[in-house]
């Protein structure tokens, strides 16, 4: 009797370990972290600056993830109603379990991305697609077009 | 006549979604003696996707000319106690918002109190040392509107000046 119930969890374990549902979760938290395990990552992301841009009925934005320093930051650009919305973050730790992005801000901010293909990840139900400078580029031109060009520069003197 | 009736509840569809689409789903927490305009982060995917939980929205001002001070961050402060503004409330707020300060990649002033129309406000620098960002500084004001806690986040593309410094407090005096 006891040797069938281990036969039944060794049977469990093997399915588990084979089919992947317990792959190991990579997290890197600084850029050089990222370079050594970048591997480990999927395509879509292996190489930094990462820009990602969606342009479609539900949205239009444009994200990208650099460097700064030794640091990881999030860009990011959105079409609202009434102009353009830009904004950033630094990166406390981005962690992969082979499946999932899972994005932790410096805030404490979390977020989930899904990776769907080697080209497409899916942020809160919006896909976006892997895109070179250009296209990133221009998404944030038209994102800037159509909402009266918010992003321009005051004039100021670096008061404190 | 099958054909009219077809044609009238069409057209009455139509029309019903073009009013509820001219309208914002979410009403502003607040109101300012100034015209605004409020874009909840449930009315607009991705807008809080670097935001902490306590961001509400948007605010927009409509007859503001200078991009840096047309739109505010608004954010909202559930369970906070007491409902007296002093720094040590302040930097625990300012967590909420930028996480812990001693960690954080930004650079944050010390608070600064002063007297507004509701009471003690706060008013604090942040500083991103990143020489390629978008958002070099942001000034954040803190206290509270009947007596709920709130907090406007400015972002300036450009290091504010005084006069910009100054229209945000303004625009905090029109807050009720």
């Amino acid at each position: 009797m006891k040797c069938r119930y281990l036969y039944y969890l060794l049977c469990f374990l093997g399915l588990s370990f084979s089919s992947g549902a317990w792959a190991a979760e990579t997290c890197v938290s600084s850029a050089s972290d990222f370079e050594q395990k970048k591997d480990q990552f999927p395509q879509i992301v292996q190489q930094l600056p990462v820009m990602l841009t969606t342009d479609g009925m539900w949205a239009t934005a444009g994200l990208k993830i650099r460097t700064v320093g030794d640091k990881l930051k999030l860009e990011g650009y959105v079409w609202k109603v009434g102009g353009i919305y830009a904004d950033d973050g630094y990166l406390r730790k981005v962690c992969y379990n082979g499946s999932t992005f899972k994005v932790t801000l410096e805030n404490g901010k979390t977020y989930e991305a899904v990776v769907k293909s080697n080209r497409t990840v899916a942020i809160q139900g919006v896909t976006f697609k892997k895109s070179s400078s250009s296209e990133f580029a221009s998404i944030v031109e038209k994102v800037k077009k159509a909402g009266g060009s918010q992003i321009r520069t005051t004039s100021g003197n670096g008061v404190q | 006549m099958k054909n009219k009736i077809i044609l009238l509840a069409l057209s009455s569809f139509v029309m019903s979604s073009a009013g509820a689409a001219g309208k914002s789903a979410t009403p502003s927490p607040v109101q300012s003696k100034e015209e605004i305009e409020f874009l909840s982060k449930k009315d607009q995917n991705l807008i809080d996707v670097a935001k902490t939980d306590d961001f509400a929205g948007i605010i927009t001002r409509p007859n503001q000319s200078n991009p840096a001070l047309k739109t505010i961050d608004l954010y909202t402060f559930q369970d906070v106690k007491p409902l007296n503004m002093d720094k040590t409330l302040c930097s625990q707020l300012l967590e909420r918002l930028f996480g812990p300060v001693k960690e954080s990649s930004l650079k944050i002033s010390e608070p600064e109190i002063f007297n507004s129309h509701t009471g003690k406000t706060c008013e604090v620098q942040v500083k991103d040392p990143d020489a390629e960002g978008k958002i070099p500084e942001r000034r954040v004001l803190i206290g509270f509107v009947n007596a709920k806690p709130i907090g406007l986040v400015f972002r300036f593309p450009k290091p504010s000046d005084k006069a910009a410094q100054q229209n945000a407090r303004d625009f905090w005096s029109t807050l009720r």
